[in-house]
């Protein structure tokens, strides 16, 4: 399964942070479903030109978050969202970017009312599709 | 394999010097001697005296193909520093040097390939130029004795002496030394040879000189090159 | 575990009185890509030449593959595959001929295609001869040179130096493509730490000729942290925390950068010191690597005024 990744080397976020959020995202949106298989590590590594051992540990790591399954000498694929482990730590990281955002909104004057809306329509483009 | 692909390059590398020394030296070479140039050099080179003269015509055509060994002298130099700067200056201005030095094969092969196709060299432009000269005046029909074959050596003399000249200066190239002076030194020892083989001695003398001369240098040589840091 | 590959004990180097590189002790096992990183004259080029062979110590030692490296065997040197800024090629030979003479070096191990390959995408002809190739050129031929004998360990001393970005890439995309093969190690020096973030998954540190960093990248960049502390009041003078490298301060701020510390021993500094609160800040290796090596308590050249 052909997924588009873009990181960017010398950012303030690690490449194997950037990656597992773009897959999230990828997954989040509904481009991957489950059980969808991901590129092999080597793949995508030689693309995104990046050491494997950034990519596996990046599937590693949303392997643990319950994001992703091995299956030994098939690959990596999508896992089963039921399956997937909401821990505290993710919802307190999740509350954090929404700070800034909201900052953001906030101090750029708009009500909470207008933010309130613009966070149901965009969470609509995401739920519509999973 | 190896040693052969560094042997190809390095005779590559000293080609158009093999090539002008020879070229030259046969053109000049035949123009002396058909010319019968007179001696306007005094004595500034060996006198080739043959150990007897029949008659005038002989003393006449040695006389020239002393001319041409006078050539063979300034020649076998020249290429001695030629292929001396080649091999062993220009690397290390046009720092290709490090990529000679890191080769995967021992140092030492690197620098026998130089010696080697420095010697070949020799033996196959000046020299080759040489024998030859030596051979069409020795089938010349005005000769009624044969030439001495002290000629035919003194001429491979010259050649050796170009021989320590590339020794010498491949020396001076290596040597670490900062101040020019030192550097140098090593064209002392050729100055000390150069005067053995142009001197009047017995010929088994001049031999020990260069023999013994040419150990020294490749000796240090070897020395330099070995243990040279890059 | 993995085979050692290279390594140094108590390397030690002088120039006259200058000393280049002191006392390293260095392991590198097979199967990473390391960044070799310091600042200009820190050490790097010495390091590697004394691992080659080329410059002997005046202390210490240095081995690659076991073998000490004043006495590496041809076998061992075919094994390695090194590449330096400059890129010096045989100016006279054609890349054919180059490839030939290289390839007499390399007997058993030379794959033909994969050079052609390599020629053909950088878009170069057989034909071109040496010197009249740009540097960049110059530097894929290096690379080509190099990466066909499929070496086992990959030594590169900052060979893209000046060279534009698309070449950096291709330099990047060797390693990586070399490192999927079995066993195979890179040591590679740059001063583009985006590109050793890119491929390097361990990092070598040096600074003044004294190793400062062993460690995976990862751990690195954990270990280099920027703490930001408000204070409500001026902040101390004096800081008295583990692991503090640098600060700058404003005001009402402090920002701190640590090495090796904990959140826990933040938090209570912060609680000492009468913080109002505190933020790790994440940055990039590049400002990690600058702090890290920065003169001592300053992490600036240019001190403003109080305004």
């Amino acid at each position: 399964m052909g997924i588009w990744i873009q990181i960017s080397a010398g950012s303030d976020k690690p490449i194997y942070a950037q990656i597992m959020e773009q897959v999230s995202q990828t997954i989040a949106k509904g481009i991957l479903k489950a059980g969808d298989k991901l590129p092999a590590v080597r793949k995508l590594a030689a693309e995104l030109v990046v050491n494997p051992n950034t990519v596996a540990n990046a599937y590693r790591l949303l392997e643990k978050e319950g994001l992703l399954t091995t299956k030994t000498g098939s690959g990596t694929f999508v896992g089963d969202p039921k399956l997937r482990s909401k821990d505290i730590s993710q919802l307190n990281a999740l509350a954090e970017r929404m700070d800034t955002l909201i900052g953001q909104g906030v101090n750029l004057g708009f009500s909470g009312d207008v933010l309130m809306k613009m966070f149901k329509d965009r969470l609509g483009k995401f739920t519509k599709k999973s | 394999m190896k040693f052969i692909a560094l042997l190809k390059k390095e005779l590559r590398e000293c080609l158009p010097f093999l090539i002008g020394a020879a070229v030259l030296l046969l053109v000049l070479g035949t123009l002396f001697l058909r010319l019968d140039a007179p001696r306007t050099y005094g004595g500034l080179y060996p006198d080739f005296k043959p150990a007897s003269a029949i008659n005038i015509y002989q003393l006449k055509q040695s006389s020239s193909l002393s001319l041409v060994g006078s050539l063979l002298w300034i020649f076998s130099i020249a290429l001695g520093l030629a292929i001396g700067i080649r091999q062993f200056w220009v690397a290390f201005y046009s720092r290709t040097w490090d990529f000679e030095i890191c080769r995967p094969t021992r140092r030492a092969a690197v620098l026998t390939a130089k010696i080697t196709a420095a010697i070949i060299g020799f033996v196959l432009s000046v020299g080759l130029v040489w024998s030859l000269f030596y051979w069409y005046a020795s089938q010349s029909s005005i000769w009624f004795t044969p030439l001495t074959g002290r000629l035919l050596t003194k001429g491979w003399i010259f050649i050796a002496l170009g021989f320590v000249v590339y020794l010498g200066v491949a020396v001076a190239g290596l040597s670490t030394e900062r101040w020019y002076t030192t550097k140098l030194f090593s064209l002392g020892l050729v100055l000390i040879v150069y005067i053995a083989c142009v001197s009047e001695w017995r010929l088994w003398l001049i031999l020990i000189f260069l023999v013994i001369g040419i150990l020294i240098l490749l000796l240090q040589v070897t020395e330099k090159f070995l243990n040279r840091q890059l | 575990m993995a085979d050692v590959i290279l390594k140094t004990s108590g390397l030690t180097k002088y120039y006259g009185s200058k000393l280049a590189v002191d006392h390293l002790d260095l392991k590198i096992e097979a199967g990473s890509i390391c960044g070799f990183v310091g600042r200009n004259g820190a050490g790097k080029t010495t390091v590697i030449k004394l691992l080659l062979g080329l410059l002997k110590p005046t202390a210490g030692s240095a081995s690659i593959f076991g073998c000490d490296s004043q006495n590496l065997t041809p076998d061992i040197r075919q094994r390695v595959g090194y590449v330096a800024e400059g890129h010096r090629l045989i100016r006279w030979m054609t890349i054919a001929r180059l490839e030939k003479f290289q390839r007499a070096f390399f007997p058993g191990q030379w794959d033909r295609e994969f050079f052609a390959e390599m020629i053909d995408y950088f878009e170069l002809s057989k034909k071109q001869k040496v010197k009249h190739l740009s540097s960049g050129q110059r530097a894929q031929v290096s690379l080509a040179l190099t990466l066909v004998p499929h070496p086992e360990l990959l030594i590169m001393d900052d060979p893209t130096l000046g060279l534009d970005a698309a070449i950096r890439r291709q330099f990047l995309e060797g390693m990586i493509r070399l490192i999927m093969e079995q066993g195979r190690t890179v040591l590679f020096s740059s001063h583009i730490l985006a590109d050793v973030e890119r491929v390097a998954d361990r990092l070598i540190v040096i600074d003044k000729g004294v190793l400062r960093a062993d460690c995976t990248t990862e751990q690195f960049r954990d270990s280099v942290k920027k703490v930001r502390f408000s204070f409500d009041k001026t902040p101390p003078e004096e800081i008295d925390i583990d692991g503090y490298l640098n600060s700058r301060r404003s005001e009402k701020e402090l920002e701190l950068t640590l090495v090796k510390t904990t959140e826990q021993k933040i938090a209570d500094w912060a609680q000492k010191t009468g913080a109002e609160k505190f933020d790790i800040v994440q940055t990039s290796l590049e400002d990690q690597f600058i702090d890290y090596t920065a003169p001592q308590k300053r992490s600036r050249l240019f001190q403003w005024e109080k305004d």
